[in-house]
């Protein structure tokens, strides 16, 4: 993609990014709430990607956001300024739409001028010298001509983008925007919108169901669950410390090992497993009692196997049988029995190839890399 | 195979019950006198400006079907579903009353001693009774409300093609309603508004009964003349070679018209 030098005017919008304060936003469609009072804060500049499965309501709050739809309670301001009255077209937003929403009627050109032409009343030379500024930012020069249907996915991808940045709106909302491309292109334009983002420093907002996408693009994570918010935070944060199992599971493959407390130590709980041995997992500040029944999460790649598992310190080590050694490319998925709960492990070549299926082996992990997850949270 | 063994019944329909008739019809225009039925037409000033009358009439009938008709349109297609369902009933309604008894419901109302004039004198709004029956209007009046519910239906299946989410990616992108409506909206219903008016004007060419009823000898139509030509004066002859003259006319029209919308096309107006 080629990138333009930024100019004074790219500065000047570098600082233009809009904090996003949704204060107990409510919305419901009908007798269903599709939004519960969820309350966030949106940083000036930063990347947020609402994650969550379909009908979390990460669309709904994005279409609250856009002002498509009002809400039931609850507030949404920009830079402190409520937004509630303001319709759509006043709001300043840019928007990459889930299926593009690209006007069929309209070349290129013209769906990127759109806005501009909306917005301000450009004359001639300015428009096309904006337009094809935007169009060559996303790396469309030279098919100004074509109408959307005459483009591959991709393209109209670049296209809404385009059209999305051209106005340099303070903030841009992005709906599953990759969603309908295959994966190759996917993690291309992942990479491209990123760069986009610190080149232009708006706001973005980005609605997606794919945990990577989120973790690989964003500065901030909101994972959201049944309309609600459960988790926000950096995207190793709710990667490695997830609150609860939902977060943990979303997020990619989890080891979710049901137990139970026995005691509270110092730093860790003493959990018993279903192997029935007894392990160490942090308690960072829970306020678990003996008795208690608990989740133990740890990530599949956190975990050693076999010779390896023996070596290092700090960790827990407990027995499991082999049950199941799959080849995924780049490792070995290796799922083991820890009593009569499986435990996926993610094993180099060396490691799987120390392993039969059916035989006991070690398992271990760091402590400090397993979480005790509340059941009932 | 299949595609064919099921067609046969409509193309047989078609066969025996339009293109027979119709080729009886124009045989039949020629078996006496040759060519002279034609040239007596043509060259006859009436017949003429019945034509242009027929062709006046049905221009005003479409434009205004598709003036009341595409808000309507609009609001089915924008609307929750469950207002859909009643307007959809309403539009339809009017279906189930007989042709005649409409247009003899708007002589009630529109006549010299009907209700409109009884109110509008009766108020003193107008010294004398105003002409609304048995004129232009009256008939595209009549027209207009038969040829309603086929407009609105018609723009409806077309508009409901269109994605709403684009009239949301113009307010977006800073389109005002009235603006979105204008860039996207209505740009994207053409096809529909072609349609509709075609089918339309096509309709109203044939119409006999309320030009009779609720116009003067001045809104005569073509169906009017070719009807009492050959019920009244008996010529077969010449009622043929009038009918044949009405099917070549509106066969050009379409032709000219399908061209135009086809272009239209090529130009990338239309929806996905």
């Amino acid at each position: 993609m080629g990138l333009a030098a930024p100019g004074r005017e790219d500065r000047r919008a570098a600082e233009a990014g809009v904090e996003v304060r949704l204060d107990r936003l409510t919305k419901l469609f009908g007798a269903i709430t599709a939004v519960d009072e969820i309350s966030l804060t949106i940083p000036a500049g930063s990347f947020v990607t609402l994650l969550g499965p379909s009908g979390s309501g990460k669309t709904t709050t994005l279409n609250l956001i856009a002002g498509f739809l009002t809400p039931d309670g609850g507030d949404i301001s920009f830079d402190g300024q409520a937004v509630g009255a303001v319709p759509p077209h006043r709001r300043n937003i840019g928007m990459v739409f889930q299926s593009y929403a690209l006007f069929p009627h309209m070349t290129v050109f013209g769906n990127v001028a759109y806005p501009l032409r909306m917005r301000e009343r450009p004359g001639r030379a300015h428009l096309a010298a904006r337009v094809g500024e935007t169009l060559a930012m996303v790396g469309l020069s030279g098919l100004e001509h074509r109408y959307p249907r005459q483009l591959s996915g991709g393209q109209q991808q670049r296209v809404a983008m385009a059209r999305a940045l051209v106005s340099r709106p303070r903030l841009l909302l992005m709906d599953e925007p990759l969603g309908a491309l295959d994966k190759k292109l996917r993690e291309r334009l992942q990479g491209e919108i990123k760069q986009l983002h610190r080149q232009i420093g708006s706001t973005f907002v980005y609605v997606t169901h794919d945990q990577t996408e989120a973790l690989t693009m964003s500065d901030m994570v909101v994972v959201m669950h049944d309309s609600r918010i459960v988790q926000v935070g950096s995207p190793r944060a709710v990667y490695e410390a997830p609150v609860n199992a939902f977060v943990a599971d979303f997020l990619g493959g989890a080891n979710l090992l049901p137990g139970e407390v026995l005691a509270r130590q110092h730093a860790c709980y003493a959990v018993r497993i279903p192997n029935g041995e007894v392990v160490a997992v942090p308690h960072l500040g829970g306020s678990l009692v003996a008795g208690s029944a608990v989740t133990v999460f740890v990530r599949p790649e956190d975990i050693r196997i076999g010779a390896s598992a023996a070596s290092a310190e700090s960790q827990v080590a407990t027995p499991a049988v082999i049950r199941e050694i799959l080849y995924v490319g780049e490792a070995f998925r290796v799922t083991a029995m820890i009593g009569d709960q499986p435990i996926v492990v993610r094993a180099h070549r060396t490691e799987a190839q120390q392993v039969e299926i059916g035989r006991t082996v070690s398992v271990a992990w760091p402590t400090e890399r397993s979480r005790a997850l509340d059941v009932t949270t | 195979m299949l595609a064919m063994v099921l067609l046969a019944p409509m193309l047989l329909w078609i066969v025996a019950f339009f293109i027979l008739p119709t080729a009886l019809m124009i045989w039949e225009s020629f078996a006496e006198r040759g060519l002279a039925p034609y040239a007596a037409i043509l060259t006859s000033p009436i017949y003429r400006k019945v034509l242009l009358t027929t062709l006046k009439i049905c221009l005003i009938t479409t434009s205004g079907s598709l003036l009341l008709g595409y808000p309507v349109a609009y609001m089915l297609t924008t609307c929750r579903p469950a207002l859909r369902k009643l307007l959809l009933v309403l539009v339809v309604l009017p279906y189930w009353l007989d042709l005649i008894v409409r247009s003899y419901s708007w002589m009630i109302l529109l006549g010299r001693h009907g209700l409109i004039n009884q109110l509008v004198v009766g108020l003193g709004f107008s010294e004398g009774a105003l002409p609304l029956l048995y004129n232009l209007f009256s008939v595209c009046l009549g027209m207009v409300q038969i040829l309603l519910p086929l407009t609105i239906l018609t723009l409806f299946s077309a508009m409901l093609r269109i994605d709403l989410r684009l009239v949301d990616a113009a307010a977006i992108h800073g389109a005002s309603r009235w603006r979105a409506f204008l860039t996207v909206f209505l740009p994207l219903s053409l096809p529909g508004i072609y349609a509709a008016g075609l089918l339309v004007f096509v309709s109203a060419l044939g119409f006999y009964v309320t030009p009779a009823l609720l116009g003067g000898p001045e809104q005569t139509m073509i169906s009017q003349t070719i009807m009492v030509i050959a019920s009244d004066l008996l010529d077969w002859p010449l009622a043929s070679a009038a009918g044949a003259l009405l099917l070549v006319v509106t066969t050009c029209l379409l032709l000219v018209y399908s061209r135009f919308f086809r272009l239209d096309r090529m130009l990338g107006g239309v929806a996905r």
